[in-house]
């Protein structure tokens, strides 16, 4: 049995089939990757992991409990946890405090707890500081816990994102481009960061990346998705030989000319 | 000196009433990003079914004529959470389904829910169109402060309306609910992936909001005992307008435009009556000359 089943996954825009029968077995643990050129529906499978998106057929089940036809909080709350393409941080907030709202669900302080400042409260909330603080400091941001999010430099932004996302205490973690619109020396910072979570937390981790030479390393598996299909899926190595893949990425002119 | 204080008394107990209704706007602006033009008609509902409700205590309670503390507390909370539930209900019906379409068509539906509102409770028979006198929920025991006139009914109305706005922003800054609102207000889709029940909370906010303005409702109809179906409309627009100028979006600013708002306008009445319902439309026009954003606001630049 496996942690994360998803089965013949398919979304239809109007007329446009985005995503086609998508599979996907996952063990705990494992950390495979979905690359593809733009537009082949990386995206829309995650939008459609966290509840954005209702499918319009197929399954998903997390450790055999079926998700569909949850809300994205509650996904969230089942512990799937995702990061965006573009930086989405709630921006006017303090480091600290975009972290620990997504904790918010977990809390137990009640409101008249809040209210009237009991030291239950102030326990719980000195615990919450702690543990974000630690969290922070794993990924080098505790030092600016108290800035506001959109003062942060771009690297920093796309960590806190990171952050906040571990802070749901997620089993899956859904990484959407994590290292878009970084310099060569940045990939592999990142890349030893994921690899970091996965094997310290024992953590699930999809990512989606452009970046070959960031994925290849790293991922247990590729998938790759052409035009909303699954067109080869494999480790490392045999997805560098597969034709369609080189197609996909290079044009189909290149290896006609090459064969 | 003392009648310029005395007019600061009426000007503080008339600018509780904008700043309590000022506040919905603002939430709603803050964390829903539309702006309830209905708003000012959860004022009347408050108004009106506190009065339905004193008139079946007054049965049991008041035949000597004037109402218990405790009872009148128990009123004042029913006319609250009632108001409130309709406030939850309003935004259920009219506007979630709309809530990611363009701004423009929530903005219309609040214009639609604000004229059913104040026309649907004119059609019921039992209440109709016909104003009705208030009843005194508050004793209103006169002192005079070296020549300042000052009544309990003053006093409770202004030291219950700056409860009510310490207990928000507390409510807002200090706990759970309020860390939500707050992501909410910053990116709703980021919100509800970070585990937040975005339906909720935005329920809570139009509940406190609808809650606030019933407070304000029966602060107003204490000191002006006269309530109708349309008393909501214009207060509305007054109190929308003390939003903008605090700077809509913010609580600090909505309190303070609402202060601002009342003081000026007893100010300007006593000079001549007129004045007194254009100053705020006159501060309004400055605000947005000088500081578009309001005092509190922050102007938000889009970046290119």
């Amino acid at each position: 049995m496996s942690f994360l089943e998803i089965k013949n996954l398919s979304i239809e825009f109007g007329g446009l089939r985005a995503v086609d029968d998508f599979n996907l077995s996952l063990k705990q643990g494992e950390l495979i990757a979905i690359i593809g050129p733009n537009g082949a529906g990386k995206t829309t499978v995650f939008n459609m992991l966290t509840g954005l998106y209702a499918p319009t057929s197929g399954s998903i089940d997390l450790n055999g409990e079926s998700l569909l036809g949850l809300k994205p909080f509650q996904f969230a709350q089942k512990g799937i946890a995702r990061t965006f393409q573009n930086i989405r941080l709630f921006a006017d907030s303090t480091v600290i405090d975009n972290v620990k709202m997504a904790y918010t669900h977990k809390s137990r302080e009640t409101f008249f707890q809040c209210l009237f400042r009991t030291p239950e409260m102030v326990r719980q909330e000195r615990e919450l500081d702690e543990h974000a603080l630690k969290l922070l400091e794993r990924f080098g941001l505790a030092g600016q816990a108290d800035l506001l999010a959109k003062n942060l430099p771009y690297g920093a932004q796309r960590r806190l994102e990171i952050v906040r996302a571990l802070m749901l205490d997620p089993k899956i973690l859904l990484l959407d481009e994590p290292v878009a619109g970084m310099v060569t020396t940045e990939l592999d910072d990142i890349a030893t960061m994921v690899k970091k979570l996965r094997d310290e937390l024992g953590l699930t981790i999809i990512l989606i990346e452009h970046h070959m030479n960031f994925v290849m390393p790293i991922a247990d598996r590729i998938k790759v998705l052409n035009f909303g299909q699954t067109i080869a899926e494999g480790e490392a190595e045999e997805i560098q030989r597969n034709p369609d893949v080189i197609a996909a990425y290079l044009g189909g002119g290149y290896v006609y000319a090459n064969a | 000196m003392s009648t310029l204080m005395q007019f600061l008394v009426y000007g503080l107990q008339l600018g509780s009433v904008y700043a309590l209704l000022a506040l919905g706007y603002t939430m709603v602006y803050g964390i829903v990003g539309m702006i309830n033009f209905a708003h000012g008609d959860f004022l009347m509902i408050g108004a009106l079914s506190t009065f339905f409700i004193a008139q079946l205590f007054s049965q049991i309670y008041a035949a000597s004529g004037s109402y218990p503390a405790l009872v009148v507390l128990v009123i004042i909370l029913i006319a609250m959470v009632g108001t409130g539930f309709i406030g939850v209900g309003v935004e259920a019906i009219a506007y979630r389904p709309l809530r990611n379409r363009p701004k423009m068509s929530a903005l219309i539906t609040a214009v639609g829910v604000s004229m059913f509102l104040e026309n649907f409770p004119r059609a019921l028979p039992f209440i109709g169109p016909s104003p009705r006198s208030f009843p005194a929920l508050f004793p209103s025991i006169k002192f005079n402060l070296s020549g300042v006139m000052i009544s309990t009914t003053q006093i409770i109305m202004i030291a219950l309306s700056l409860i009510f706005m310490l207990i928000l922003y507390n409510v807002v800054n200090k706990t759970k609910i309020g860390m939500q609102m707050r992501a909410v207000s910053m990116d709703k889709n980021a919100a509800q992936l970070m585990g937040i029940n975005v339906n909720q909370v935005i329920s809570i906010t139009f509940f406190i909001g609808a809650a606030l303005a019933a407070s304000s409702g029966i602060f107003y109809a204490s000191i002006y005992p006269q309530v109708d179906v349309y008393m909501g409309s214009w207060l509305g627009t007054k109190s929308f307008i003390a939003a903008v100028i605090g700077g809509i979006g913010d609580i600090r600013g909505a309190m303070l435009g609402g202060f601002i708002m009342g003081i000026t306008e007893i100010l300007a009445t006593s000079i001549n009556s007129n004045l007194g319902y254009a100053i705020g439309f006159v501060i309004l026009i400055l605000i947005l000359l000088f500081k578009p954003a309001g005092i509190m606001g922050k102007l938000t630049i889009d970046k290119v």
